[in-house]
């Protein structure tokens, strides 16, 4: 039983990583289209170091976790304290949830 | 209604030997208490007892059937834990009913065992309510009838009472007792509380370090202790070792201790243990077993008094005495201790 | 069950401050930041919702119910709707499988450092960017691709098992999105269940099976729905996954929607679909948090 477990989570972990693991080693093709057969190259990882667009996403991973925080604090309050309209606010944090982001980001 | 017996057990976790060379007969109607330091290996062996855990070698055998290859559900066991362990989503009556649902009892029969198991546990009127909203004592006692209403072969406790106060503890206590008398299960006790060993058992089994090291009835462990550590672990003692001289035992300053037990062959150095209350202040009148020592410490618990000694050669004894007359000696004096000789008891290291 | 923690939680803070201060304290930087970055522009939207049209440059703009109708005007639309609802159920119902066995196997198969190594590698996953991890799966899935290679290394005479541009890659590159999530979600359920819960089930003659579904799934059970709830929202609003991974057959709600806003450039029926696929989600919400209200109230 212990071992059927081992496996399936073995299982579980080469779902989770094979698309990564591939997409990792297509940044060593030569081809600019991900093609197979596949070529060696460091072309594609020598072009990421001078890309400032990077330095720019960082800076976002930044912010994003500046929010995170905050979403902790509420869900913090919402599951611990009882006040009026509780409800009202754990059901508000539904639409941005369900509505494509990218909606929100048109109006914008 | 069984006879429990295991069979040279053991068992590791690891390269960890936990349990080593164990055979015990725990006899049909008995209540026996395993007892022992922590990490003595008794929670081990009460679960190889029920089927949670597999000896690497050794087996066990539940009445006449030999369980050793059978899991959990199949042996037919009741089982109390520490943390109670109800089923937090289920009414005490279904908690209790649990068992029987799964041998299929069901229709009018059921909820008339499940309501004769919650009036054993004085806990009849509780049948519709949420675990939660039992206090531990209550919970404990529901978790007694779902393990008594299975009608099973053996009862498993490990250590069910530690988590309740002292008071509720001992009128648990009264409550196993009684129900364990009345239904003649043969049931095993783990616990590291010699009093409670003491008060429950008809019979007791010290561990230590995996090893059965002495079991019996608890006056046969306690009166006649084999090794230092069983003396030491139920009840208090003091030691004195000495060389074997012509049928009696020789401290260093000269003293002759006479025992009624057999002792070894001459020149041999055995640890003879003495119980602090079999000691008394005695006056000089030049009999046998006394010894001159001073009072250190004297702590007064109520009916008991307890002093602390130490004789001129630097061995710290232990004297307990009924509270007679209050306080009589002080620190600083130095008394005579005296007892019988069948109060010395050769214990081995 | 919170409003039992409050009084011993309030004793604490009593002396300092009243607890409504604090508890806005905890709330205003998560409803302020949601205000600006998402009811705003919601609003806004439910507005252009109501438009005629698109609100640029210099035409009269009409106010109209008609985008509203548009599952009627449009009965396509109600096929696409089915579809996306079919997509996010499989992919709720997958990831609840798979979640809830990878997290009962963490709890009962695995002990101590390896089963945190093993909770870190599976929450990695989640961190990386999005639409990489869909671009990633093009790669796996496609003709050619890395699955379709290894299956002819392994069965040379075999045709192709190239799935990309499909229903099942769309439910896949879906799944590996949301399993991490729903592995922990179900992980922290399960491991708060005492051992000698399940020990104290088995004394009393329950195998595996019983355990499971009388003890394990019932007390997992509020977990489990508000961890499938939370997936299935967002599955049903999603447009990635379909549009790189579905191909043709990838059109759902939202790539309908993101077409109205990228393609069609029609505003207010993107919006009015978001609507209305919000009041769908809604309802869903509703229902479930009725069901878990009354299966976690106890006596209450
Ligand atoms: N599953 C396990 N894996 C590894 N080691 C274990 C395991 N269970 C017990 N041990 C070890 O076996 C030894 C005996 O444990 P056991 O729980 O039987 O002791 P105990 O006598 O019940 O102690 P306590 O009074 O503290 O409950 C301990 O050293 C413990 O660390
Ligand atoms: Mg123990």
């Amino acid at each position: 039983m212990t071992r059927l477990g081992q496996v399936f989570l073995g299982m579980i972990l080469i779902f989770l990583y094979t698309p990564i693991f591939v997409l990792m080693a297509m940044g060593f093709n030569e081809s600019e289209l991900y093609e197979l057969p596949f070529k060696f190259s460091t072309r594609w990882y020598s072009a990421l170091s001078t890309n400032t667009e990077l330095l720019t996403s960082g800076f976002n991973s930044i912010v994003l976790a500046v929010i995170t925080a905050i979403g902790t604090l509420a869900a913090l309050a919402l599951s611990r304290r009882t006040f009026r309209g509780r409800s009202l606010l754990q059901l508000l944090l539904l639409p941005p949830i369900a509505i494509p982001w990218l909606i929100t980001g048109t109006a914008c | 209604m069984t006879t429990v017996s295991v069979q040279n057990v053991a068992k590791s976790f690891g390269t960890v030997p936990v349990l080593r060379d164990i055979d015990a007969v725990f006899p049909q109607g008995t209540f026996t208490s395993l007892l022992g330091p922590s990490g003595s290996g008794k929670t081990t062996l009460l679960r190889i007892i029920a089927g949670f855990v597999t000896p690497d070698q050794g087996g066990v055998t539940i009445g006449e059937k030999d369980v050793t290859g059978i899991p959990v559900w199949g042996r037919n066991i009741g089982i109390m834990f520490q943390s109670y362990a109800l089923f937090p989503h289920m009414t005490v009556a279904s908690n209790v009913a649990f068992g029987l649902e799964l041998r299929g009892i069901r229709g009018a029969e059921a909820p008339k065992a499940v309501a004769e198991a919650l009036d054993m546990v004085h806990l009849a009127d509780f049948g519709d309510r949420m675990p939660k909203n039992l206090s531990g004592g209550q919970q404990q006692r529901v978790a007694l009838a779902r393990a008594m209403v299975i009608k099973p072969s053996v009862l498993l406790l490990d250590e069910p009472l530690s988590a309740l106060d002292r008071r509720l503890r001992q009128k648990m206590q009264v409550e196993l007792l009684r129900i364990q008398s009345q239904t003649g299960l043969t049931t095993i006790f783990v616990t590291h509380d010699q009093e409670e060993a003491l008060t429950l058992s008809d019979r007791i089994a010290i561990l230590d370090k995996g090893r059965i090291v002495q079991s019996g009835a608890p006056e046969e462990i306690y009166e006649n202790p084999q090794t230092r550590f069983a003396a030491e672990f139920l009840g208090d003692s003091n030691f004195l070792t000495g060389v074997v001289e012509s049928g009696a035992v020789r401290l260093p300053d000269g003293t002759a201790i006479q025992t009624t037990a057999p002792l070894p062959a001459n020149r041999q150095k055995p640890t003879l243990a003495i119980r602090p209350e079999k000691m008394s202040p005695a006056p000089h009148d030049g009999a046998t077993n006394q010894i001159a020592a001073k009072i250190l410490t004297v702590i007064y618990a109520g009916p008991a008094l307890s002093y602390l000694l130490q004789t001129p050669d630097g061995t710290r004894l232990k004297l307990f005495q009924a509270n007679r007359d209050g306080t009589l000696m002080r620190e600083g004096e130095t008394i005579t201790l005296h007892w019988s000789p069948a109060h010395s008891i050769p214990v081995q290291d | 069950m919170p409003s039992k923690a409050t009084p011993q939680r309030a004793l604490k803070g009593a002396r300092i401050l009243p607890q409504w201060v604090s508890t806005t304290a905890l709330l205003l930087p998560a409803y302020g930041w949601l205000s600006l970055a998402d009811f705003l522009p919601l609003l806004t939207m439910f507005l252009f919702s109501f438009m005629n049209k698109t609100p640029m440059g210099k035409a009269p703009i009409e106010f109209t119910l008609r985008h509203y109708r548009a599952f009627i005007d449009q009965p396509y639309l109600v096929k696409i709707a089915a579809n996306t609802l079919l997509m996010g159920l499989w992919t709720t119902l997958t990831c609840a499988v798979l979640g809830f066995l990878a997290a009962l196997a963490l709890v009962r198969c695995t002990t101590g450092a390896r089963r945190e190594t093993l909770l870190i590698l599976i929450l990695l996953p989640f961190w990386t960017n999005g639409l990489v991890r869909v671009f990633s799966w093009t790669m796996v899935l496609r003709e050619n691709g890395f699955l379709d290679n290894l299956w002819h290394w392994i069965a040379p005479t075999a045709g192709s098992i190239a799935i990309l541009y499909s229903r099942e890659a769309i439910v896949i590159g879906l799944v590996h999105g949301y399993l991490p999530y729903r592995i922990i979600t179900c992980y922290i359920a399960l491991v708060t269940i005492d051992d000698a819960i399940i020990g104290a089930a088995q004394s009393l003659g329950a195998r595996w099976w019983v355990i499971l579904t009388k003890i394990l799934i019932p007390l997992a059970a509020p977990g489990l729905i508000s961890g499938a709830v939370l997936t299935f929202v967002p599955v049903i609003g999603s447009f990635m996954e379909p549009r790189i991974l579905g191909g043709k057959v990838g059109v759902t709600m939202g790539t309908v929607i993101e077409d109205q806003f990228t393609q069609a450039f029609n505003w207010p029926l993107g919006a009015s679909l978001s609507f209305t696929l919000l009041a769908v989600t809604l309802a869903i919400f509703a229902t479930f948090s009725g069901i878990l209200r009354r299966g976690t109230g106890g006596t209450a």
